[in-house]
């Protein structure tokens, strides 16, 4: 068994009371998929904090209003920014309106924003916005982040590195989502990239430092955007890096991230559900129970949605920067533009 | 006697353990074999089988409908819907709103007047039967014990404390003569609920294992389970070997602690030989000592 406790993001309130006990009032905008997930888990952290959703779709807010009585509905991220006073604001809208929708409530001075994955659809937004957001608890939901598999890596590579040159690195992102043809995919001219390769590369560069892209290529099968994305990249320590991102594999049926690490003398694989490590002889091998004894307090989807909303509520409490803070995400944002400009159909 | 029941799980290609793992397991994995880890358990003693609205369970179904058709009959069903995993597939290609309105609008043209004449949280009803009729036209209707309400469903009720909901699904399920239950990784917070607002549910299925994996806080949901049942309600324990980070030993002695607490356990396996251990170990622990 692992102790979890060390893994955790600071500042995180491990007390469930302290969850309960709070006061926020939170609004959703954009009640699809998302928007619905970390309105349930911020509702099973704390009573009824969703006070408000905006979605400009009327059947979801004729609908929604119907169910949920404790929940006023809003059309107009303006009509509720002026008339009542929320502490935080979801993001949970389709990507391209981010940036809009950010900008309005962070202007309007809330306290708390909570930015959805990918936080824009390129860097120059996320920088304006992280201007935008210094005296913000900003957080964008780079969920991966708050995997204790992932982050247990983090502690593991920060030890390795110090003594043992990593050789190359490969990773992947894989998903079945658009694996039959989506009239919505073909409307964003960026695609699982920006969607999901976003989690890559914001891991590598969180474990690897800088990263500069050196070539690309892509393939595009449903529409205009890239379907399948494969890159290599390098660090400022030379070694390559070669990810891929696809989302048209229909063998996967839930999303999955694998980071595979070569390096003098160990290796190092990373998912969603495990970690081995293979050095001198020896092989660590943990999975996903191992990590989650009886944390997080409350569950849906996987725990590290819960973690980072955990993480994000403490933050708007103690006032501080997230982990995934905008201005952290900027670097990550420049580095997907490379690899879009220098990107290849094949 | 603490009943004991077969998971989907491997037969979906799902392993919570590694989705790696998962998708090999699923390799080879013919209707034949599946029907052979469902005959091992029962040979064992293991009474029924639970399943999420999934066409690979429908097709095994229809296949033991045609072909095993003993089997069949005495596999008491513990049906889980909606399969969630698709839906959740499905708003990522078409986004929620119209997914939403797609269900609307099928609904409306497969029960117009039903809908138009009914109240707002009925659509909920509808929706579940949907779901939930290619399987009612194959299985025995005595053997359909139980429609558990998929935990990604039953969550958001908790979680807005939709008890109005909860209990609109148990009065229509209770009509069609079926318990209705919830599949929730939020006992505690679920136990809370029907406690405070004095409604009630049939059945309850979560995790229950020695690491508290899926259990929240491990202490808590112990404590909502022993006082769901002492209320009447059925508790189902499900992922009671955490995935597979646990032993079906390890699991079975801790498993024995709330056996009297217990209305069924159920596992998943992909493998006869496993099916017919881990039942037998069960039984074993749970009804022979």
């Amino acid at each position: 068994m692992i102790d979890y406790t060390k893994l955790l993001p600071t500042p995180l309130e491990r007390d469930p009371a302290f969850y309960r006990e709070e006061t926020v009032k939170v609004a959703i905008v954009g009640f699809g998929k998302m928007g619905i997930l970390h309105a349930t888990i911020v509702n099973l952290l704390r009573e009824d904090a969703v006070k408000h959703v905006v979605d400009t779709n009327r059947l979801i807010r004729l609908g929604g209003a119907l169910l949920l009585k404790k929940v006023k509905f809003w059309g107009k991220l303006k009509d509720l920014l002026n008339r009542e006073e929320v502490d935080a604001a979801y993001v949970t809208t389709p990507t391209p309106s981010h940036y809009l929708v950010a900008k309005e409530i962070l202007e309007a001075g809330v306290k708390g924003i909570f930015i959805e994955k990918p936080p824009t659809v390129d860097a120059h937004q996320a920088s304006e916005l992280a201007d935008l957001a210094k005296h913000t608890v900003d957080m964008v939901g780079l969920t991966r982040r708050y995997s204790l598999t992932f982050r247990h890596a983090k502690e593991l590579l920060t030890n390795l590195l110090a003594k043992h040159p990593v050789t190359e690195v490969r990773a992947y992102v894989k998903y079945g989502s658009a694996a039959s043809p989506a009239g919505k995919l073909g409307k964003v001219s960026r695609g699982v990239l920006l969607d999901m390769g976003v989690y890559l590369i914001d891991l590598l560069h969180w474990y690897f430092g800088d990263l500069h892209a050196i070539k690309a290529s892509y393939k595009s099968i449903h529409g205009k955007a890239d379907d399948v994305f494969r890159a290599e990249l390098a660090t400022d320590k030379s070694f390559p890096v070669y990810i891929e991102a696809d989302w048209t594999d229909p063998s996967y049926r839930l999303p999955e991230a694998k980071i595979e690490v070569a390096g003098d003398g160990f290796t190092l694989e990373v998912s969603d559900d495990s970690l081995t490590l293979k050095r001198e002889g020896e092989t660590l091998e943990l999975h996903k129970p191992h990590y989650y004894a009886g944390f997080p307090p409350v569950n849906l989807a996987y725990p590290e949605y819960v973690i980072e909303d955990m993480h994000f509520l403490t933050c708007l409490r103690r006032g501080c920067k997230p982990e995934t803070s905008l201005a952290e995400t900027v670097k990550v944002m420049q580095t997907v533009d490379e690899l879009y400009e220098i990107a290849r159909l094949w | 006697m603490v009943k004991i029941l077969v998971g989907d799980n491997p037969f979906l290609g799902i392993s919570h353990l590694a989705r790696e793992r998962g998708r090999e397991a699923l390799r080879g994995l013919t209707l034949e074999k599946k029907v052979e880890v469902l005959k091992a358990a029962a040979d064992e003693g293991a009474s029924g089988f639970t399943f999420s609205t999934h066409n690979a369970n429908l097709e095994l179904l229809a296949y033991m409908r045609d072909n095993e058709k003993d089997l069949l009959k005495k596999l008491e069903c513990y049906v889980l819907t909606p399969y969630a995993a698709e839906y959740v597939r499905l708003t990522d290609v078409t986004g929620t709103d119209r997914l939403v309105k797609s269900i609307v609008i099928e609904n409306l043209k497969k029960n117009p007047l039903k809908l138009i004449n009914a109240p707002p949280y009925s659509i909920i009803n509808l929706f579940i039967h949907e779901n939930l009729k290619p399987y009612l036209e194959i299985l025995p209707k005595q053997n359909v014990k139980a429609v558990l309400l998929h935990e990604v469903l039953s969550e958001i009720l908790i979680a807005f404390k939709l008890t109005k909901v909860v209990k609109e699904l148990r009065s229509y399920l209770t009509k069609l003569g079926v318990g209705f239950g919830m599949e929730t990784r939020n006992i505690a917070i679920l136990n809370k609920l029907l406690e405070q607002s004095g409604e009630t549910i049939e059945y309850a299925m979560t995790p229950m294992n020695p690491l508290g994996y899926q259990m929240g806080t491990k202490e808590e949901a112990e404590k909502a389970i022993i006082a769901l049942s002492s209320r009447g309600v059925k508790v189902i324990a499900m992922n009671i070997l955490a995935s597979g980070a646990c032993t079906i030993e390890e699991s079975a002695a801790y498993l024995k602690q709330y056996k009297k607490h217990l209305y069924a356990v159920a596992f998943g396996t992909s493998k006869p030989e496993r099916a017919r251990s881990n039942t037998r170990c069960l039984n074993l622990h749970l009804n022979q000592q």
